[in-house]
C-alpha cells in the first residue's frame, strides 16, 4: 500500500496505525477509515493521506511528516519505506521488520525497541534509542543505521542493540550503556559512554575520553573489520581501506560503573 | 569399460552418513591461516582412530573470507552431530584459537547448528565480548594479540563419507604418479576432502576382522603380498601395488564430482585398473557406481 500525505496537520499527529502489520491487511476503504489522533482528536487516514495500492509489498508513505509521530509504532514485521522526513518516536516498540527513511528524523528515534532494522538516510535527533526518563533499560535490540547527523543522548542505557551514525554525534552518547555498540564516523560530543557497564563505542574521529576510563592498548580488533564490511555492504557510508585495516586505541570504562565497557578509537 | 587404457571395473563405492561442519579459518597473512589449518586438520585421517576426518576444502581469497583477510575452509566429519560439536570445540580450541592473529567462522548457512564459540567463550574467564551482526553471534575472546573472534553457532549438515576407489598398477611408482594427479585435480572440486596423508591410503581397510574387538582391518584382498594366499584376492595377475583414494562430502554430488576428475586423472599407463570398495551394504547407504561416472 502506500500513503501520500496531502495535508499537513497543524499539529503533532500520532500515527500508530501506519505500520505494515495494521495497514496491508486492510483495503483500501478500510484504510481511508483508520484513526488517527490530530492533536487530542481523533481523524481518518484519509484527512491526511491519500491511499493507494503499490507495486510491492511493502508500505510506502510519502510527503514531509516531521510533524508526524510513532510511524512504524509496534512493528514486527515487513517492511515500510518512507519517502521524506518523519517526525518523532518512528518505529516505537519496534520489535522486527525494516523501516527505511529517504529524509531526515525527529527526537526519541525507536524508543523501547527490541529487534528490527532502522536506516535513514538523513540526519535524526536527540534521544535516539534512548531510554525513557525514569527507565533503567533502553533499546534492547535492532539495528539503526543513521547516515548522516544525531544530537545527544543517542543510545542512553541501551542495552544489545547496535547504532551506526555516518555523521557526528551530540554530547552523552552511550551515556549509561548496557550493552550493545555504537558507531560513529564523525566528531562525538562530550562525556561519551559515560556511566557504561559494558558494551562498545567505536569512534573514527577523535573523542575526548573521559578520566574514569582506562587505557589498554592500540590493536587491531578483527571485530571491527567484519562490522565495517557488513555496514560497507548494507549502507551508503564508505569506509577507507586504512580504518578497516587500521589500529584502534582501546579504553575499559567507565569505573564508575563495572568497569566492562570499551572504547575503541580510531589511530590516524 | 575403459578410461585410456585402464580398465574401470562395474562395481560401486560404498560409502556412509556422516555429519560435516566448514569452518572458515582468516588470520593476518597466508602463513599463519595455513598453519592455523594444518593444525586443525592433523591427525584426522579415519573415524576408526582420529574421532573425525578433517581436511582443506579450499584456500580463501581475501575477498572470500567474512573479514577480508586471507583464509582456508576446512571440513571436519564425524559420525553423529554430537560428536561433531565436539571435534569442533576441541580442534579450534587448540588449533585455531591458539595461532596467532586468526579468526574462525562457520561456512555453513545450515539450520541445524552446533553451539562452539559459545562453549570457547569461557575461555575468556568473563572478560569475553557478545556481539551481534546481522542476527549472528560472534564472541571475542581476549588474547596475547588482541582478540580472538569466532562465531557462536557453526553450521552442521548430513554429508557422505567415504567415497573411494582404488587405482590397481604394475608399480609403485606408477600407481603414486597417478594417485598424485588424481589428488591434484579433486581438491579443485568444492566442498570435498580427501582425509589421508596427501590423499591416499596405502592401508585400504575391510569392516571387521578375525579379532572380535576391531571394527575394521585391512583389506586383504587387495594386498598383493597375500596374492597367493588368501583365496578372494582381487589382486589382478599383472599387478604388483594398490592405493585408494578416500573422500568425504558435503553431498553426494560433490562426492561424485571428485570421484569422477579422480577416476579420469588416475587412468594412465601404468593403472591396470580402477576399482572400488564396497562390502555389500554393511558399510553404509550410498553406492557410486564407477560407470555412472565415465562420461
Amino acid at each position: 500500500m502506500k500513503l501520500k500525505l496531502h495535508t499537513k496537520p497543524d499539529v503533532p499527529l500520532e500515527a500508530e496505525s501506519i505500520t505494515p502489520s495494521v495497514i496491508n491487511k486492510l483495503k483500501i476503504k478500510e484504510i481511508e477509515k483508520v484513526k488517527i489522533f490530530h492533536g487530542n482528536r481523533e481523524e481518518n487516514i484519509a484527512d491526511f493521506f491519500s491511499v493507494s495500492k503499490s507495486k510491492t509489498e511493502a508500505l510506502e508513505v510519502e510527503g514531509d511528516m516531521n510533524r508526524i509521530k510513532y510511524l512504524g509504532a509496534n512493528m514486527h514485521d515487513g517492511e515500510m519505506y518512507i519517502e521524506g522526513n518523519a517526525g518523532a518516536h518512528l518505529g516505537s516498540a519496534m520489535s522486527g521488520g525494516f523501516i527505511r527513511v529517504n529524509g531526515n528524523t525527529g527526537d526519541w528515534i525507536a524508543p523501547e525497541m527490541s529487534g528490527g532494522r532502522i536506516h535513514i538516510s538523513g540526519n535524526s535527533g536527540h534521544c535516539v534509542a534512548s531510554a525513557y526518563r525514569g527507565a533503567s533499560k533502553g533499546v534492547s535490540g535492532g539495528e539503526i543505521v543513521i547516515e548522516g547527523n544525531v544530537k545527544n543522548e543517542l543510545g542512553h542505557a541501551m542495552a544489545g542493540a547496535t547504532m551506526v551514525v555516518g555523521g557526528n554525534c551530540g554530547d552523552f552518547a552511550g551515556v549509561n550503556m548496557i550493552s550493545g555498540t555504537i558507531l560513529t564516523f564523525g566528531e562525538m560530543g562530550i562525556r561519551t559512554g559515560a556511566g557504561m557497564k559494558r558494551g562498545s563505542i567505536i569512534c573514527i574521529n577523535n573523542l575526548e575520553v573521559l578520566p574514569t576510563f582506562s587505557y589498554d592498548c592500540l590493536y587491531n580488533p578483527t571485530y571491527l573489520k567484519l562490522f565495517f564490511k557488513y555496514i560497507n555492504e548494507n549502507t551508503k557510508i564508505d569506509i577507507d581501506d586504512k580504518i578497516i585495516n587500521g589500529s584502534f586505541h582501546r579504553w575499559s570504562g567507565d569505573a564508575i560503573e563495572m568497569n566492562r565497557g570499551e572504547l575503541l578509537v580510531y589511530s590516524a | 569399460m575403459k578410461i585410456n587404457n585402464t580398465e574401470i571395473v562395474d562395481t560401486y563405492a560404498e560409502a556412509f552418513s556422516m555429519w560435516s561442519a566448514k569452518v572458515i579459518i582468516t588470520a593476518e597473512n597466508d602463513y599463519w591461516a595455513e598453519g592455523a589449518a594444518r593444525a586443525m586438520t592433523g591427525m584426522a585421517t579415519s573415524v576408526i582412530g582420529c574421532k573425525c576426518e578433517a581436511g582443506i576444502d579450499m584456500k580463501l581469497s581475501p575477498d572470500e573470507t567474512p573479514d577480508g583477510r586471507p583464509g582456508y575452509s576446512i571440513l571436519v566429519f564425524t559420525m553423529d552431530k554430537p560428536s561433531l560439536g565436539k571435534r569442533l570445540i576441541e580442534r579450534i580450541g587448540q588449533c585455531v584459537m591458539t595461532c596467532p592473529t586468526t579468526a574462525c567462522f562457520s561456512g555453513y548457512e545450515t539450520e541445524d547448528t552446533v553451539n562452539v564459540g559459545g562453549a570457547l567463550r569461557y575461555f575468556g574467564d568473563g572478560h569475553q565480548i557478545g556481539k551481534k551482526i546481522q542476527n549472528k553471534r560472534y564472541w571475542r575472546i581476549p588474547v596475547f594479540d588482541g582478540e580472538f573472534i569466532i562465531h557462536e553457532n557453526f553450521g552442521v549438515k548430513e554429508s557422505v563419507g567415504g567415497g573411494n576407489f582404488y587405482i590397481l598398477g604394475d608399480n609403485v611408482k606408477d600407481c603414486l604418479d597417478a594417485c598424485y594427479d588424481a589428488v591434484k585435480v579433486m581438491k579443485r572440486v568444492e566442498n570435498v576432502i580427501m582425509p589421508f596423508p596427501k590423499g591416499v591410503v596405502r592401508s585400504g581397510s575391510k569392516v571387521g576382522s578375525k579379532y572380535k574387538d576391531l571394527v575394521a582391518s585391512t583389506n586383504h584382498i587387495y594386498c598383493p603380498t597375500l596374492k597367493g594366499v588368501v583365496k578372494d584376492s582381487a589382486v589382478p595377475d599383472n599387478v604388483h601395488t594398490c592405493y585408494e583414494i578416500v573422500v568425504d562430502g558435503s553431498d553426494e554430488k560433490a562426492v561424485a564430482e571428485a570421484m569422477k576428475v579422480g577416476m579420469h586423472a588416475a587412468a594412465k599407463d601404468g593403472v591396470t585398473q580402477i576399482t572400488a570398495g564396497n562390502f555389500g551394504g554393511k558399510l553404509g547407504k550410498y553406492k557410486f557406481h564407477l560407470k555412472d561416472l565415465l562420461d
